[in-house]
């Protein structure tokens, strides 16, 4: 169990490393310099030089990495080069909006998806077929394109949502959760229905399975195949499916925030990079990285839990 | 990214690739034609769109901004006045090209690494794939963001070659597995000790076997790269004003969406269809190859219900009557052929009766049936099988499942994948102990450690706790008999119970179903293709070849002096008789196969592979009883035998 466990928080320490690293040469390896970028064109050569070097772009690459990493590891992301601001405090206000609305969607997601796939699994026939179907075409819409169609249909015809507008949870919870549910459930289509496909094809394999014939075969009740024996180990699957798609769900609320008013890491994302604030940029790859490799490897934990057979190894 | 790794499982079942024709199978799917179809003509419409589009695609009319479709604009203007139907085919053909290049640049990557990994083994596989899951487990949408960060959001050719070196982490992943696998086949092993190269191996062998994984996953990355790049210009990053992108323009349509919800359509529809259609065109391809691996799959589960008496069986036990009773039953394959004819039983209870016969013969397909548990693409097409009187062919699940564990039970073929592994063994037991007997948590454990140390197991308490996968097989087979038990049913169907096992635990297995003969007077009906198995332990024989009944009688009549030519052949192949035969100096091999049901000839379906066949075997055959009180189908069983006491030397 802690084998197991100890190699995949390794992992995810080594994917946060990475993605530090590789936004920090992503940014600092393309031509040009922010002192250029923020002065533009018309700026003279030594007012651009005096910028660099009060941003401390003139060091060498690996100084200014090893300073970088050392304050990373210290919690702290830099200022922001446009106004000054604390772009970990920045980003610690911001991560709720996005994360919770991730959250929200993985687990609507993980729950109506093993709901249709349990019906689908269990029914076959034409329903399967239905739910096939329409999952099929459901995992391929685009939330920033549903998130469209869902206001127009459901806050400006029907008048039942706020299309816009962000209310914190402190402000008011039903609020809040009203202020998130269209970018919820624009979000949670794709990944219901993708949910829905592997806990289906999982189900199905599992109720094949020679232990759920040898439970059959001394009477067990129908209910307590699927529910108990075949969805345990149908489970191990789905939860390794939501660990793929909450990164989908993260990425896709970064890129659905502007549309809905939400004041999440999409926005300060868009403004770092219109704005060419790059520690800004850094600190939203960090923070995202983080989120999404957090999420992952509490989802292993709870492999390991349904599975024991992963314990093990 | 909303790829998923899932459909990798299983490698494909490849013939050496030697120039054969690949049919497009995915084109008779629904989804395969629509997904191929939109992709060619959206493909065709954005190469020709320069000759065909109604106007310029900057061409602004700002007196009709805004208008949904009219004859002049068929999908409308946006806010500049611009057409929109030219402007969506105008930015389909970079956003085409731009998916295909990072699909391009994923196989380019991965491909390299999964050969080099798949040949040069563990050292080279494991940082290649510990690479892949630290890129794998990267947020990609959000490094591409850094990236835009860097360099802008213009040029779209390089931010989504950047998605496919990304992506080329999910490529790898699928694909390693496939090569792994083509790596251990045969004809690859083969080439090796010829000579060829690990290059010339990986060209030659291992690339042509994974083509159809590399075509559904073409079609998934196509689509993601579609979603990702649309949604990078949602947020305001694809290209730079005014060249027209699907995702710039849902921005611009959310814009106006009060007042004008129309231009969220053509762009949206447009986008949606076509990342649809890859993934249909993915789905299509993997169902192909799914086709392709199951050759013959057999119709959606329905019930046998074909043989049904609808009229009311007596529920009560007929006194008199046999404990199990089957009579003329026959099995088929749904819309198929039949699998097993005419096939009589009878047995009492404190009995055990033997099923034998090689693979495919229909022994495990008897057995299934007598549970009611046969696969749902077979049926019982007719016959009938009581229990105590009371008639199960037919009978519903509903009716059947009160019997099972009650009056009959299963000891399974391979005890090590008979019980759950994620559930201990303590919890499997309790939970039937507490259903059928009606007891507390409590007493059910008491109960499940005398339980285990009835089936012989020494120390009860640790194998409570135990998992099914830290069991001996032997050990596990005894947690089954146990399970099987727990009802106290008064019928067995064991079924090949120790083909799994090794030669010691077998025998102490059978001893241990032999002592509950013997203590609870259970019944047992035992399917084995091991005569030594039989002879050991059965009190009654049926012998099966192609599905039905060649040979049935008393064990010792039939082991000592069988009557039909098959019999005798199973016998004289089979490397451990009982201790009193002498084994003959060279093991017997029966030439030929068991023909496939459906292709059984009218005659003696063992004619083609018997040294004694003649002339008239050709013509049908019944079971008959012998004079010994056996019953033979055999029309020279008579001839044979006296030919064979005659040549036998006498006693002394």
């Amino acid at each position: 169990m802690t084998g197991y466990l100890a190699r995949r928080a390794f992992l995810a320490l080594v994917t946060v490393l990475v993605a530090v690293v590789l936004s920090f040469l992503l940014v600092h390896l393309t031509p040009g310099s922010p002192g250029q970028l923020i002065l533009g064109a018309g700026a003279t050569k030594a007012q651009v030089a005096a910028k660099n070097s009060q941003i401390g772009w003139n060091q060498p690459l690996l100084t200014q990495l090893g300073r970088y990493l050392a304050s990373v590891a210290r919690g702290n992301l830099g200022t922001s080069i446009i106004d000054g601001h604390s772009i970990g405090g920045d980003l610690l206000q911001r991560l709720p909006v996005t994360g919770l609305t991730a959250v929200l969607a993985a687990a609507v997601s993980a729950v109506a998806g093993t709901g249709l796939g349990l019906f689908a699994a269990t029914r076959r026939g034409a329903v399967d077929r239905a739910v096939d179907t329409a999952s099929g075409v459901a995992l391929s819409l685009p939330a920033f394109w549903t998130g469209v169609l869902l206001v127009y249909v459901l806050s400006i015809k029907a008048g039942l949502l706020p299309a816009t507008g962000y209310v914190t949870p402190a402000q008011g919870l039903s609020e809040w959760l009203k202020s998130i549910t269209l970018p919820v459930i624009a979000l949670a289509i794709p990944a219901t229905a993708i949910v829905a496909r592997t806990a289906r094809a999982a189900l199905i394999q599992a109720l094949r399975e020679p232990h759920i014939q040898m439970l059959r075969s001394l009477g067990e009740a129908p209910w307590r195949l699927l529910l108990i024996h075949a969805l345990r180990s149908a489970s191990v699957p789905v939860v390794s499916v939501l660990g793929v798609q909450f990164v989908a769900l993260f990425s896709g609320s970064v890129i659905i925030e502007n549309l809905f008013g939400l004041p999440g890491l999409g926005q300060a994302a868009s403004n770092a990079i219109t704005s060419y604030d790059f520690p800004a940029v850094e600190g939203v790859v960090i923070v995202a990285s983080l989120v999404v490799v957090l999420v992952n490897l509490l989802l292993d934990v709870l492999v390991a839990g349904l599975d024991p057979r992963v314990r093990a190894r | 990214m909303s790829i998923t790794v899932e459909r990798a499982e299983a490698p494909p079942a490849a013939k050496p690739p030697a120039g054969r024709t690949r049919l497009p199978r995915f084109l008779r799917r629904p989804g395969g034609i629509f997904g191929a179809g939109w992709l060619l003509l959206l493909a065709l419409l954005s190469a020709t769109a320069p000759l065909w589009r109604p106007y310029g695609p900057d061409a602004q009319h700002l007196t009709g901004r805004l208008h949904g479709p009219s004859p002049s604009h068929w999908l409308g203007t946006d806010d500049l006045g611009r057409d929109i139907l030219t402007r969506i085919f105008t930015a389909s053909g970079p956003a085409l090209l731009a998916a295909a290049l990072s699909v391009a640049v994923a196989f380019a990557v991965a491909i390299p690494l999964v050969l080099a990994a798949a040949e040069y083994g563990h050292r080279v596989e494991r940082l290649t794939s510990r690479c892949a899951d630290v890129i794998l487990a990267l947020p990609a949408t959000i490094i591409l963001l850094a990236l835009i960060g860097a360099v802008g959001g213009g040029d779209t050719y390089l931010i989504m070659a950047a998605l496919g070196v990304l992506m080329a982490s999910v490529v790898y992943r699928t694909l390693l597995g496939v090569a792994q696998g083509l790596h251990h086949r045969l004809y690859v092993d083969a080439a090796r000790v010829d000579g060829v190269g690990p290059a010339r191996i990986g060209i030659r062998y291992v690339l042509p076997g994974m083509a159809t994984v590399t075509a559904v996953q073409a079609s998934q990355l196509f689509a993601a790269s579609i979603l990702i790049q649309s949604g990078l210009a949602f947020m305001g990053f694809g290209p730079a004003e005014p060249t027209p992108s699907w995702g710039g323009m849902i921005a611009t349509a959310s814009k106006y969406v009060y007042q004008d919800p129309w231009i969220m359509v053509p762009a949206g529809v447009v986008l949606a269809l076509t990342v649809i259609a890859a993934n249909m065109l993915g789905d299509a391809l993997a169902a192909a190859r799914h086709d392709q691996d199951h050759k013959r799959r057999r119709q959606p589960p329905r019930r046998a219900t074909a043989a049904a008496p609808t009229c009311p069986q007596p529920e009560s036990a007929v006194p008199g009557a046999p404990l199990l009773e089957v009579t003329d039953l026959s099995l088929e394959l749904t819309g198929g052929p039949r699998l097993v004819t005419g096939l009589t039983l009878s047995l009492d209870a404190g009995r055990v009766l033997g099923l034998v016969g090689e693979s495919g013969c229909g022994k495990t397909l008897t057995a299934l049936a007598l549970l009611g548990l046969l696969p749902p693409e077979v049926s019982s097409a007719s016959g009938s099988i009581r229990f105590e009187g009371r008639e199960l062919a037919g009978m519903g699940e509903r009716q059947l499942r009160p019997l099972r564990g009650r009056e009959l039970a299963m000891i399974p073929q391979d005890p090590m994948v008979a019980l759950d592994p994620l559930f201990t063994v303590g919890f499997q037991l309790a939970a039937q102990i507490r259903r059928f007997r009606r007891v507390g948590r409590k007493e059910a454990t008491r109960m499940a450690i005398a339980q285990l140390e009835r089936v012989g197991i020494g120390d009860p308490a640790r194998v409570l706790r135990a998992r099914p996968y830290e069991l001996s097989g032997g050990m596990a087979q005894r947690v089954t008999i146990a399970l099987a038990l727990t009802g106290e049913p008064r019928l067995l169907i064991a079924d090949e119970p120790t083909t799994a096992l090794d030669v010691t635990v077998q025998a102490e297995i059978l001893d241990l179903l032999r002592r509950l003969v013997e203590e609870t007077g259970v019944a047992v009906v035992i399917v084995s293709h091991d005569m030594g198995v039989i002879a050991d332990i059965c009190d009654e024989v049926a012998v099966m070849y192609a599905g039905h009944i060649v040979e049935q009688g008393p064990a010792a009549e039939v082991l000592e002096e069988p009557r039909h030519p098959y019999t005798g052949a199973l016998l004289a192949a089979n490397p451990h008789l009982a201790g009193d035969q002498a084994v003959p100096g060279r093991l017997l091999t029966i030439p030929g196969q068991v023909p496939a049901p459906g292709g059984w000839p009218t005659g003696c379906r063992f004619a083609a592979r018997c040294r004694f066949a003649q002339e008239r075997c050709n013509t049908p055959v019944e079971l008959a009883a012998d004079a010994n009180g056996t019953l033979v189908r055999c029309t020279r069983a008579k001839e044979l035998h006296e030919l064979r006491t005659a040549g036998r030397p006498g006693p002394g």
